[in-house]
């Protein structure tokens, strides 16, 4: 069963919340996920493999150092925090090459500062371009979006708009989205008698 | 609900009821198709027997007397099947992008069960009776975009029947009220044989379809400010436009009169049992009753009559009657402001660009500006951030609990804005002014929503609750009404500090009636025989 893109969208935020991220961080990776998906890219899967990752690995640094002008082109960087750094700052033209985990979560935020113009993105020096409404159809099969880790620069061009796909509902992915339910189940209250009065607000007779 | 239906009167739709497969005790199967000029919709209605034990309005029930969904198109029996395995499960079922909503309702026993004996006997119900409860039925959800599998909003957003927010949810509820009449008319003829009649056209417009509303309305509020902003931004410039009029014509001021009188009556027969709104109640009859001894000595004239007596109300009245007469004040202008409907929806999936480049000097002058409420709220109080927001593990569903009864803070949602807002405000104090905002979000993340809050209440003024929502005399029940009153909802009954029932499309016309009757009525429609 094909889930629609808003429940995939809240799946994506609890799961991020779950996996100890802030609220306002997990907000922002339920748009990438969202974006993703709706554009006809494996965004859960992406999400599901850095949640993994930095459960093991732990969070990676703000990218302080990008604020500073003098990115490290070594030091491995987190795809939503540089993603959303880009779109809050309008960095439109990167020229500096990123080290990212998981370098497809930051293609939404490079799609948000698109605007209404195309920008070229380059994963491993494969360029995929991007606007605000999609990614390149021709891009969606290929392995650059897959890696776990690569090299990412961008730049804003004049390039006429992609031809872009719209989705209305996410892939079916069923190990990435149990991967996701794993970590969403963590934002749940254990069930008890007294919520279920309580909080729930039951208890009265609806018998009228 | 009159937005609808006025749009559905205007294209002029059929109606069918292809499906009644129920059974003697009122067991299957019932579907209501409408056409419009492009598409179809069916209501598939699966009846059950539910024992009387395990009748629960409330999110935690598992079972219902009936469940429906609302089909995109017509469905073929292959869909009949495949939702009769689902859509009575309700939220442990899965439906899919042909359907638009999933819902249940438990029937009022008492009403409905009067009703039958009425009808199989060849009698009427009594309307004094009937007034009593308004309903045969009350639907406890009615969940639609993208929910346990639905068809996501953008599937129909665009189609100029559901323009506006919550099309299809109440074009569902809409038809339910139909399926509830049917199912009482069924058991009576089951019951009665030949001496059992239909129901009286006149008394079947008095019964609409109760509602059972609960805290999941009340996240809504806050997680769609762009959308709640629409709303009230209509109704404020409905307002606007309204006591800018310079005079007044006969026709207006006696529809007005009469709107008064309408409304004096519904507020006499609005029942409630529960203390805060037995005293507001009190308090609306007293101010109406006020009201209309005002209008008497002061009849609607000179330049800008509504902006004189708007200003009026606001001075002497509480805010219940307030809010009462606005709505009156606007009623008999709908050619000047009915165009507002459609502005009432907007797309929340896309994200609200932060502006990076606001200084933070300018980020806490803003912050003044709008929630200088949430600085001077001291969240070290207990009693300010008494309440928690959290989702049970349960039903996934929102509840409201105790900070310091129960161990549910790991689990807090974000529904807290002004204590987030106010805790920003406190870190920005101590980094130099011309910080922009993309530099301090660099380095505190969990900041980014209540940034994005702020810099959209600069366009976007009604999208804030401008209310500390977890503390310990928050009441839920004023934003579950507040969302509610937007539907068209009257008579709002609490029945907790929770949760709360309402009744919709009493007094509004049934499909095949549409075509005669103004879907207009059913706003002040207040019974003069109750």
């Amino acid at each position: 069963m094909k889930w629609p893109l808003g429940e995939l969208r809240a799946l994506a935020i609890k799961a991020t919340r779950g996996a100890g991220f802030s609220w306002s961080f997990a907000e922002e990776a339920g748009y990438a996920t969202q974006w993703l998906e709706s554009h006809g890219v494996a965004g859960v899967s992406q999400l599901a493999n850095y949640l993994q990752w930095a459960e093991v690995n732990g969070r990676l640094s703000a990218p302080l150092d990008m604020l500073e002008g003098k990115p490290d082109e070594l030091s491995l960087k987190c795809p939503i925090a540089v993603g959303c750094f880009i779109a809050d700052s309008q960095a439109a033209a990167g020229n500096a090459r990123l080290r990212v985990c998981q370098p497809t979560l930051l293609l939404p935020f490079l799609a948000l500062t698109a605007g209404a113009q195309t920008i070229v993105c380059s994963i491993n020096n494969v360029p995929i371009a991007l606007c605000a409404d999609g990614i390149d159809q021709a891009a969606l099969n290929l392995p650059e979006l897959g890696l776990a880790e690569a090299s990412l620069s961008w730049q804003l061009t004049q390039d006429a708009a992609p031809m872009c796909i719209s989705k209305s509902r996410a892939s079916n992915d069923k190990q990435s989205i149990q991967i996701l339910k794993g970590f969403a189940d963590k934002t749940y209250a254990p069930a008890t008698e007294a919520s279920r009065l309580g909080g729930a607000g039951a208890g009265t007779t609806d018998n009228d | 609900m009159r937005v609808l239906l006025r749009r559905i009167k205007q294209q002029n739709w059929r109606f069918k009821r292809p499906i009644f497969r129920i059974d003697d005790n009122g067991v299957g199967v019932a579907t209501y198709s409408v056409s419009g000029p492009e598409r179809s919709y069916t209501l598939i209605a699966f009846a059950h027997d539910l024992p009387a034990e395990q009748r629960s309005d409330r999110v935690i029930a598992d079972a219902w007397d009936s469940t429906f969904t609302l089909f995109d198109g017509i469905p073929t029996e292959d869909d009949i099947t495949r939702l009769s395995r689902n859509v009575p499960l309700q939220e442990a079922g899965r439906i899919s992008e042909s359907e638009l909503t999933l819902s249940r309702a438990n029937r009022s026993v008492r009403m409905f069960e009067y009703v039958v004996d009425c009808l199989s006997k060849g009698k009427q119900p009594n309307t004094e009776t009937l007034e009593e409860v308004g309903y045969l039925m009350r639907t406890t959800a009615v969940y639609g975009s993208g929910k346990f599998g639905a068809a996501d909003r953008s599937v129909w957003a665009d189609r100029p029947e559901f323009a506006g927010s919550f099309r299809p949810e109440l074009l569902a509820v809409w038809l339910i009220r139909s399926f509830t009449i049917d199912l009482v008319e069924h058991l009576a003829q089951v019951r009665g044989g030949e001496n059992a009649v239909a129901i009286d056209s006149e008394i079947k417009r008095r019964i609409g379809v109760g509602n059972s509303t609960g805290l999941g309305m009340a996240p809504f509020l806050m997680n769609h400010p762009r959308l709640i902003h629409t709303w009230v931004h209509a109704r404020e410039k409905a307002l606007a436009i309204v006591r800018s009029v310079l005079s007044i014509e006969n026709v207006e001021a006696e529809e007005f009169n009469k709107l008064v009188k309408s409304a004096q009556r519904n507020a006499r027969y609005w029942r409630s049992d529960h203390p805060l709104q037995v005293e507001k109640l009190a308090q609306l009859r007293h101010d109406l009753d006020r009201f209309s001894e005002y209008l008497s000595a002061n009849p609607l004239s000179g330049r800008q009559p509504w902006n004189t007596l708007y200003g009026w109300v606001e001075t002497n009245l509480g805010l219940e009657a307030q809010e009462q007469i606005i709505s009156l004040i606007i009623e008999p202008y709908g050619e000047l402001i009915d165009h507002l409907a459609d502005t009432m929806q907007t797309d929340e999936t896309r994200l609200y660009a932060i502006d990076g480049a606001m200084s933070v000097a300018d980020l806490m002058l803003a912050i003044e500006k709008d929630y200088q409420w949430a600085i001077d709220t001291d969240f070290n109080q207990e009693n300010a951030i008494a309440r928690v927001w959290y989702v049970s593990a349960e039903k996934l569903e929102p509840r409201l609990g105790e900070r310091f009864d129960e161990p549910i803070e790991p689990f807090e949602q974000p529904l807290a804005p002004g204590r987030e807002v106010a805790d920003m405000y406190q870190t920005l104090q101590s980094l130099p002014e011309k910080t922009t905002v993309a530099a301090m979000l660099c380095s505190h993340d969990k900041f980014r929503s209540a940034v994005r809050r702020v810099q959209m209440l600069q366009t976007f003024p009604y999208a804030e609750v401008r209310d500390n929502t977890i503390s310990s005399d928050m009441l839920a029940i004023d934003l579950l009404r507040c969302k509610l009153s937007f539907f068209g909802a009257t008579r709002f009954d609490p029945r907790s500090d929770r949760w709360v029932r309402i009744t919709m499309y009493k007094g509004a016309p049934y499909p095949d009636e549409l075509e005669h009757f103004d879907p207009d009525v059913l706003a002040y429609f207040f019974d003069d025989a109750a």
